[in-house]
């Protein structure tokens, strides 16, 4: 959709995590960093999907569902990865949403989404 | 006791039990001695045992419980730093007053090291907490900055200027118990909080609640709340007061036994003696009571005396006397020699003696009135001067003969007589003594009877039979002597024991009696102290009732009034939980986790609120676990209603109470704890979930070191949160005034969470389907600027929104004003 590359999401993101750079020390100081990391680490794992996408079929890179793309993804990579990149998206789209009695996620969750965001990006 | 009992929990100190008892015993009409047991018993052992010896009791109850502090207590921080989850140093400050204070925090976030933190830093009690497992031996350190490890929680006491700070540091490489502590206050500096007499009270309050506190309570701690309401209640006097009872009758029952038991023993050891008195004792034992007296006079019968026939025969065989041998061969010497001086003096030759001597007497004393003349006898001699001299000399001669005739036979006689007596003086008692042969005796003592006619016989007779005799009159002796020492000594043996054991028998009676006294005491002690107990601790459980009643909300389990009951190693606090109404004593197990919590709160926070407490703040360590949604209403309300007289902290893991709370619109205050990479922990007030959304997006949105294409997702993410939020809010609203279920209203809301569209639909319509009218009702009813937020919000979370990003945060806020 857009030319950001996930791969700077994926910094900010890890800046967040660790404190690091303008952004994190001021996301950190503030308290606001836990959904804004979900949210990025989101973004770059999305970013991939649409990326592969657009490099193996544009007609699917072009389908709104995001539930689809991740769902046709079974048919062209290792199933195991596929669950992998699933439940990572769900966890993530479940964190950037608010919920009834939400609270922040925490550094430890983050940090695992963030290595398999990482990961899912280096297989697609 | 006057009526302030009955005013609930009052601030009222109780009735000094002494006081109390001193009533209730005098209203019950109970004996005096009894009265005197029971009171004695509350002071303490010696006045026990003085009591019990009928002696007089001192009756002082040294009781510190009333020099506690009475000041009330706030905590105004804890600031920890190394310590569990939180690296550098951070403070949790806190508003030292009445009022409810939420922390919200993940698990990991750190939330639980504040609870903690506060816990070890006031009771220090750091053996309990190393037992804990074994994260606690070891990871009590924070790993990523191990030192400086402090822990230090700053208190206010009530109209004190001055706070009291409780510092507890541990040095690099100590262990968890080894902490320096320091204790600053308006009283001085000190090493621990038991200086300020505040141990005590955080053990009888405890003003923390944790959750493994909570479920503990079908664990077995009933006896430690019984113990810990007891002394709230200033009952443990009751309770110590038993102990002490019991103590003194169990002593008094071990010496009732030991006599009992001795005189079994008694028993069996004087059986197997061979002893007339040993016989007697047994029979006099027999009796369960025996007759004491008779065993002492026993006791005190000679060793020489005793009616026993065959003792008494060989006590006389043992002292058999007879003449030494030596002593009669020396009669048969002297015997021997008198028949030989005898036999010198011929008894015809002696009458002749005899005769012719008087003869001359006469012819003497003739001449004597005659004169000289011739012989009247022979007619040829003459008698003259002369003649008188020689006849002179020879009837002095035949005098002195005869005498010495006469003596010497005298002697004999004597003799003969003193040989009869010694062998007819021998007397051997008839009868046969055991172990004491007396034929050989017997057979001698014949023989040496038959004594032949002569003297000169006689003398070789009794030197020929006499050591015979001798001999066996010794053996004789030596054996009766023999068996009757191994007899007495037997019984000698056996009488020590049996004179111990009648001291210890007399004393029985006193011991009864003592006991008798001590189980009266102790039935009264047991009934009234039930009463008095239940009585006090009726506002407890009224107050554990309230709380339930409002955690309880939909479930069917009834909490009646907990009372204390047993004593000693039985006591408990007893929970009537009832089921359906019907309490069939399982209750407990059938409810579910959350209930148990529930009731664990419903039980523990009565105690660390008691009136008596110095503490006003109560730290409870995640209440919510498991609970579900009515539940934590009811908690909120319980926990709002505690707050307008206590400072109560909670820690909880998701926003379920903090909800609830803002649903309730109840005062409080709300944090929210976070941790960043290297145990970087963040506390921040936790505003309205939309505010923060809204603020969050702010603070990103005029990130200017951010790329804007990295920014903008980011931004429409966090005001979508705020929009979903705002509908949330919308729909808990609606639902809840029209009495729907929490469960329901939450299932709605997820369902319909899926999309923002269904979620508008259902907020602005209350309908799910009807997503495809929102972004009309939008237009019209709230403006293009909310169709716009709308609509960035929805698809800019995915990339692609590039506007001005403030702006977008602005519409929101307007959208989600608007909507709420």
């Amino acid at each position: 959709m857009t030319g950001t590359d996930p791969q700077r999401y994926l910094a900010a993101a890890d800046d967040m995590l660790r404190g690091a750079g303008v952004l994190g020390a001021v996301a950190v100081t503030d308290g606001w960093w836990p959904k804004a990391c979900a949210c990025l680490i989101r973004l770059a794992l999305e970013g991939g999907i649409d990326a592969f996408w657009l490099r193996a079929s544009s007609p699917v890179a072009r389908c709104g569902s995001r539930r689809t793309k991740l769902l046709m993804l079974r048919k062209r990579i290792d199933l195991d990865v596929v669950h992998r990149v699933s439940f990572a998206w769900a966890a993530l789209s479940r964190l950037t949403h608010h919920h009834c009695y939400d609270a922040s996620p925490t550094l430890g969750e983050l940090r695992h989404l963030y290595d398999e965001a990482k990961a899912a990006l280096e297989h697609l | 006791m006057s009526d302030e009992r009955h005013d609930g929990v009052s601030t009222n100190e109780p009735a000094p039990l002494l006081e109390l008892l001193f009533q209730r015993l005098a209203a019950d009409d109970v004996p005096a001695r009894t009265a005197e047991v029971i009171l004695a018993a509350l002071c303490g052992e010696d006045d026990l045992a003085a009591a019990l010896a009928g002696g007089q009791a001192k009756l002082d109850l040294r009781r510190t419980g009333t020099t506690e502090p009475r000041s009330h207590i706030y905590m105004s921080s804890v600031a920890v730093a190394g310590f569990r989850g939180v690296g550098p140093e951070r403070t949790l400050a806190l508003h030292p007053g009445p009022g409810l204070t939420l922390v919200v925090g993940r698990n990991g976030s750190g939330k639980s090291s504040f609870a903690e933190a506060i816990e070890l830093s006031l009771t220090g009690d750091s053996a309990r907490w190393a037992d804990k497992n074994s994260v606690w031996r070891t990871g009590w350190r924070n790993l990523h900055a191990p030192n400086p490890c402090v822990i230090s929680t700053e208190l206010r006491v009530d109209g004190v200027p001055t706070a009291t700070r409780v510092r507890r540091s541990w040095p690099a490489d100590c262990t968890l118990i080894d902490a320096d502590v320091l204790v600053t206050s308006a009283e001085g500096r000190f090493t621990n909080l038991a200086s300020l007499g505040l141990a005590r009270p955080l053990e009888l309050y405890r003003p923390f609640l944790t959750a493994a506190d909570l479920g503990r309570l079908i664990g077995g701690t009933a006896t430690q709340l019984f113990d810990a309401i007891d002394t709230i209640l200033g009952l443990d006097g009751l309770t110590d007061a038993d102990k002490r009872l019991m103590a003194a009758a169990r002593h008094h029952d071990a010496r009732i036994k030991e006599v009992r038991a001795g005189r079994e023993n008694l028993r069996g050891q004087l059986g197997d003696i061979d002893d007339d008195r040993a016989r007697r004792a047994v029979a006099i034992l027999a009796s369960s009571k025996p007759d004491l007296d008779q065993l002492d006079a026993i006791l005190a019968e000679p060793l020489a005396a005793g009616p026993d026939p065959t003792i008494a025969l060989a006590r006389r065989l043992a002292a058999l006397t007879i003449s030494d041998s030596d002593d009669i061969r020396r009669l048969a010497d002297e015997l021997r020699t008198a028949v030989a001086e005898a036999g010198l003096h011929d008894e015809s030759r002696a009458n002749t003696s005899v005769r012719i001597a008087e003869m001359l007497r006469l012819a003497l004393d003739h001449h004597a009135d005659s004169g000289d003349g011739p012989c009247p006898v022979c007619q040829t001699g003459a008698l003259n001067a002369g003649w008188r001299a020689t006849a002179t000399g020879s009837l002095n001669e035949l005098r002195a003969s005869t005498l010495a005739a006469r003596r010497a036979a005298a002697h004999l006689t004597d003799l003969i007589r003193r040989v009869r007596g010694v062998v007819d003086g021998i007397e051997v008692p008839d009868g046969e003594a055991p172990d004491v042969p007396t034929t050989d005796l017997r057979r001698a003592l014949a023989m040496l009877r038959e004594v032949p006619g002569s003297p000169r016989d006689l003398a070789d007779h009794l030197t020929d039979r006499y050591p015979d005799v001798a001999k066996a009159a010794a053996e004789v002796r030596a054996a009766a002597a023999t068996w009757l020492r191994q007899r007495d000594s037997a019984w000698r043996q056996a009488a020590d024991g049996v004179r111990l054991w009648i001291a210890a028998a007399r004393q029985v009676p006193e011991h009864e009696h003592a006991l008798a006294l001590l189980k009266g005491a102790r039935a009264w002690l047991k009934s009234s102290g039930e009463k008095i107990r239940n009585e006090r601790v009726a506002p407890f459980a009224e107050h554990s009732q309230r709380i339930w009643r409002q955690l309880r909300q939909e479930s069917n389990v009834e909490l009646g009034a907990m009372t204390l009951a047993g004593t000693s190693t039985r006591r408990r606090v007893v929970f009537p939980v009832s089921v359906d109404g019907v309490d069939n004593g399982t209750a407990l197990g059938v409810m579910s986790q959350g209930e148990l919590h529930a009731l664990g709160l419903a039980t523990f926070l009565p105690r660390s609120c008691a009136p008596e407490s110095p503490f006003r703040f109560i730290v409870i360590d995640d209440p919510v676990q498991s609970m579900d949604p009515a539940k934590v209403d009811g908690l909120a309300r319980v926990l709002g209603r505690l707050a307008e007289d206590r400072q109560i902290i909670v820690f909880t893991h998701d926003s379920r109470l903090p909800d609830a709370v803002r649903r309730l619109e109840l005062n409080a205050r709300v944090l929210e704890v976070l941790r960043a990479e290297q145990s970087v922990v963040t506390l921040r007030p936790a505003m309205d979930p939309i505010r923060r959304y809204l603020d969050d997006a702010n603070a990103v949105a005029l990130s200017e070191d951010v790329p804007e294409d990295v920014r903008a997702p980011v931004v429409a993410e966090l005001c979508r949160s705020a929009l979903e939020a705002a509908c949330h809010r919308v729909v808990w609203r609606v639902r809840a005034a029209r009495g729907e279920r929490y469960t329901d209203i939450e299932a709605a809301i997820d369902k319909a969470g899926t999309s923002i569209t269904t979620l508008f639909a259902l907020a602005l319509f209350d309908d799910p389907e009807r997503g495809k009218d929102v972004l009309g009702r939008l237009a019209n009813k709230y403006g293009p600027h909310a169709v716009e937020a709308f609509n960035a919000c929805r698809r800019g979370v995915h990339g692609g929104y590039l506007r001005d990003l403030p702006q977008l945060v602005t519409d929101t806020r307007i959208l989600t004003r608007a909507l709420t």
